[in-house]
């Protein structure tokens, strides 16, 4: 309605300008339909049927979702994948804003220890996964041999039913690169006369990070955590190389279970009810936490209005 | 005159190259298309082009030194292939990582190559699943004899028990066999494993190879099971006189029954209580590769149950005449051990694509074919299905490697031969079941955290969601 008012009152520019960006738009838009909103939609509505999409679909109305709350190994992976999230994140973002922190300050080097931390970012998740494995390796990896040092005898970890989430989690901060360089942006976006002003009123290095430093990254923070959650309720590729969900499904996080729901089993209808449960704790997280953000994220600009 | 755009022109080609990308986007792909598109290829048409096969293989099939499996077939056998059939296209579609996956969602899109390579049991799913034409009108038509030629051990995995149909023909076997290290045996005095040994010859040699350092920790551990597949345990079941399975429903699970739990208890105790039976976890520790082309040359173990492959790896790593292959030990019923086919199938879609006869007949070839057959041997290293080329095998080996000759390599011809190498006794719902029994046999033998009587609670939900799952699906 509002794209047709535009158009019967413009200009022939304001027309034209209006079609270029459509154009623009639209590999974006077709992309977008056709994989994303597609797809989803249509998983929305086999997951109301019993299929296997090779050979029969039958409505089965809410049966896929009762199912599957009634399945023991759905909440095991579901108690997997909370630990993994609400480990990895807040451990990962502490890290991340630590080591921000440091490469905030006058270092030599400077450049080349940004690119050194955020260096695992870019490697793939298969190679970061066959790298750990041998970290992890109970005699001969590195982790073990580091705790040796110390006549700390290490666990089997991935190999042990009571370690092998732990050591995804350890795995996990390895990539707080990307994390890093968003708080050291946000760091150095943090006006100077703040910390002058903190410093005139006799604030010491701890009361200016807590009261200088820290609201004036929420944003940044709040970013992070949001996207950390979404990730790593999503996490699949570690488990999926480095333990196939096990030893004993402790690595069985939500995704590889609708991955074996989907694909060994041929329970499409299924494994689409477990996608859309995921989808909606997740969306449901962010949320609350997008609602909270209110409560405790800090916008300059907003303050200005 | 310039070469900047206006506005204008530039919406136009902008709207004429999206109307474009549209158009093609939705068109049918053309007939002689490229394969990796995913359209299905169809038959020759009136204009005389080749009729199009797409042929998905695993890629990293040979084994031999120097092969590559896609270009043994693009450089050789495809060629030979068209010498006969001119009217005929192969297209090459590697299966790569993930392939089970990528083609189950090729089946749901209709666009699975039309001859694909795979094994039980993501076969029996495809089968059950109704996605696989059957062979065996064809067979009977045109290989009368195949009950005879292939080798059973193979040929009767082709057939499936619930849909009654032919899924595939044999591409080769692998069978599990007994490697062993010859100065291990020696430095200790122990005497070599005989073709008749029994379990309790394995127990008492494995204890006596197993070696401690002087603070007690095992330096070499005896012997060894299959390290990475647990289900593959399941054989010492049938050693034992116990069952999988039942044989007719394939749905009740007899894993919780006395037979089973003491061949299951055989080897826990082997490998926890005395440990000369390598666990998975003590090998993986070493750093050594878990596999015997690294366990045996590194002194880890002093043999080691594994595959029939690797062979020209291990010549490589050990002295000449250093090591030798032998029989599984016989249980207290029966000696039994892995023997499980690769395959060749044909995607249902063939039917109506218009290429069945000239799919059938490269099917056949490659199946049934003595040269190709033959070159699975000469070009992979991996042991014929088709039984006159199995007999060829040893010699295929030692003419590829001279370092091979000292090594019985006919011992796993000879396993194969006597029904010793056999198929697994898989569930009607696979996937099912192994969701609750990988667990559980990683608890007893990975972790070691618990005794083989879980076995019988576990047994009893398997047969539970076999039969749930059939209600499921009405």
């Amino acid at each position: 309605m509002r794209l047709a008012q535009q158009w019967k009152m413009g200009s022939s520019q304001k027309r034209q300008d209006l079609i270029t960006a459509y154009l623009c738009l639209l590999p974006w838009m077709i992309g977008f339909l056709s994989f994303v909103l597609g797809p989803m939609l249509f998983s929305l509505g086999l997951s109301f049927f019993r299929s296997d999409l090779l050979t029969s679909t039958f409505f089965v109305g809410l049966d896929n979702y009762r199912d599957l709350f009634r399945e023991d190994l759905f909440w095991k992976s579901l108690r997997v994948t909370f630990i993994y999230a609400f480990s990895t994140v807040p451990l990962g973002s502490c890290l991340a804003l630590m080591i921000a922190l440091v490469l905030n300050q006058k270092l030599l080097g400077l450049g080349i220890w940004r690119t050194i931390y955020y260096l695992p970012t870019v490697i793939s998740g298969v190679a970061v996964s066959l790298l750990w494995l041998q970290i992890f390796n109970p005699r001969a990896g590195l982790l073990n041999n580091f705790l040796d040092i110390f006549g700390v005898e290490g666990p089997s970890w991935l190999y042990s039913s009571t370690w092998a989430l732990p050591s995804l989690i350890i795995m996990s901060v390895w990539g707080v690169g990307a994390n890093m360089l968003l708080y050291l942006a946000g760091l150095q976006g943090i006006p100077t006369h703040l910390y002058e002003a903190a410093t005139i009123d006799g604030a010491n290095s701890i009361r200016k990070f807590w009261h200088v430093t820290i609201p004036m990254l929420t944003p940044t923070i709040f970013f992070n955590v949001t996207i950390g959650l979404i990730y790593a309720f999503q996490f699949f590729t570690q488990a999926f190389i480095m333990t196939e969900g096990g030893p004993n499904n402790a690595t069985l996080s939500m995704v590889l279970f609708l991955y074996r729901k989907a694909f060994l089993q041929i329970r499409f209808g299924y494994a689409s009810a477990a996608a859309w449960v995921l989808f909606a704790i997740i969306i449901t997280f962010t949320l609350i936490f997008q609602y909270s953000s209110r409560r405790w994220v800090y916008y300059e600009g907003e303050a200005a209005r | 005159m310039s070469n900047r755009l206006t506005r204008r022109e530039m919406l136009h080609l902008g709207a004429g190259l999206a109307g474009t990308a549209a158009l093609a986007a939705c068109a049918p792909a053309a007939t002689g298309g490229d394969a990796a598109a995913g359209e299905s290829m169809t038959g020759s048409d009136a204009s005389g082009e080749r009729t199009q096969i797409r042929f998905a293989s695993f890629d990293w099939f040979a084994n031999v030194p120097g092969i590559q499996w896609a270009e043994y077939h693009q450089d050789e056998a495809f060629p030979r292939y068209y010498e006969e059939h001119p009217e005929v296209e192969i297209l090459w579609e590697p299966h790569g990582d993930g392939w089970s996956t990528k083609v189950l969602t090729n089946m749901a899109a209709g666009t699975a190559p039309d001859v694909m390579s795979t094994w039980p049991p993501i076969i029996n799913t495809w089968a059950e699943k109704q996605q696989l034409l059957d062979l065996q009108p064809l067979v009977d038509q045109d290989i009368p004899d195949a009950d005879d030629i292939f080798l059973a051990a193979g040929w009767d995995q082709c057939w499936d028990q619930i849909t009654q149909i032919r899924m595939a023909m044999v591409t080769n076997i692998d069978v599990t066999s007994v490697y062993y290290s010859k100065p291990a045996f020696d430095e200790l005095g122990v005497a070599y494993p005989e073709q008749d040994w029994t379990v309790d010859d394995c127990a008492a040699t494995a204890c006596a190879l197993t070696k401690k350092n002087d603070d007690g920790e095992i330096t070499r551990w005896g012997g060894q099971l299959r390290p990475s597949y647990v289900l593959g345990y399941f054989y010492y079941v049938e050693a034992w006189g116990g069952m999988v399975r039942d044989d007719e429903t394939l749905m009740n699970c007899m894993l919780g029954e006395e037979e089973a739990l003491a061949a299951f208890e055989w080897i826990r105790h082997n490998m926890w209580d005395l440990n000369c039976l390598a666990q998975r976890n003590q090998v993986n520790a070493s750093g050594i590769p878990n596999t015997w082309t690294g366990v045996l040359p590194a002194d880890i173990v002093a043999f080691a149950e594994r595959s029939a492959d690797q062979f020209f790896d291990l010549a490589d790593q050990m002295e000449e005449g250093s090591w030798d292959i032998n029989h599984i030990p016989t249980g207290p019923v029966d000696r039994v051990c892995m023997g499980a086919p690769d395959q060749w199938c044909v995607y249902k879609g063939v039917a109506d694509r218009g290429n069945h006869d000239d799919v059938w007949e490269w099917v056949k070839w490659i199946g049934a074919g003595e040269w190709y057959q033959d070159n699975v041997a000469r070009r992979s290293g991996r042991l014929p299905g088709l039984a006159s080329a199995a007999d060829k095998w040893p010699g295929f080996l030692r003419e590829i490697d001279g370092r091979l000759e000292p090594v019985q390599l006919e011992v796993i011809v000879d396993q194969l031969k006597t029904g010793e190498a056999r198929g697994p006794q898989l569930f009607r719902f696979q996937s099912v079941a192994e969701e609750l029994l990988v667990p559980a046999m990683e608890a007893i033998y990975v972790e070691g955290s618990e005794p083989v009587s879980i076995l019988v609670d576990i047994s009893q939900q398997v047969t539970e969601a076999q039969h749930a799952t059939l209600e499921r699906m009405g």
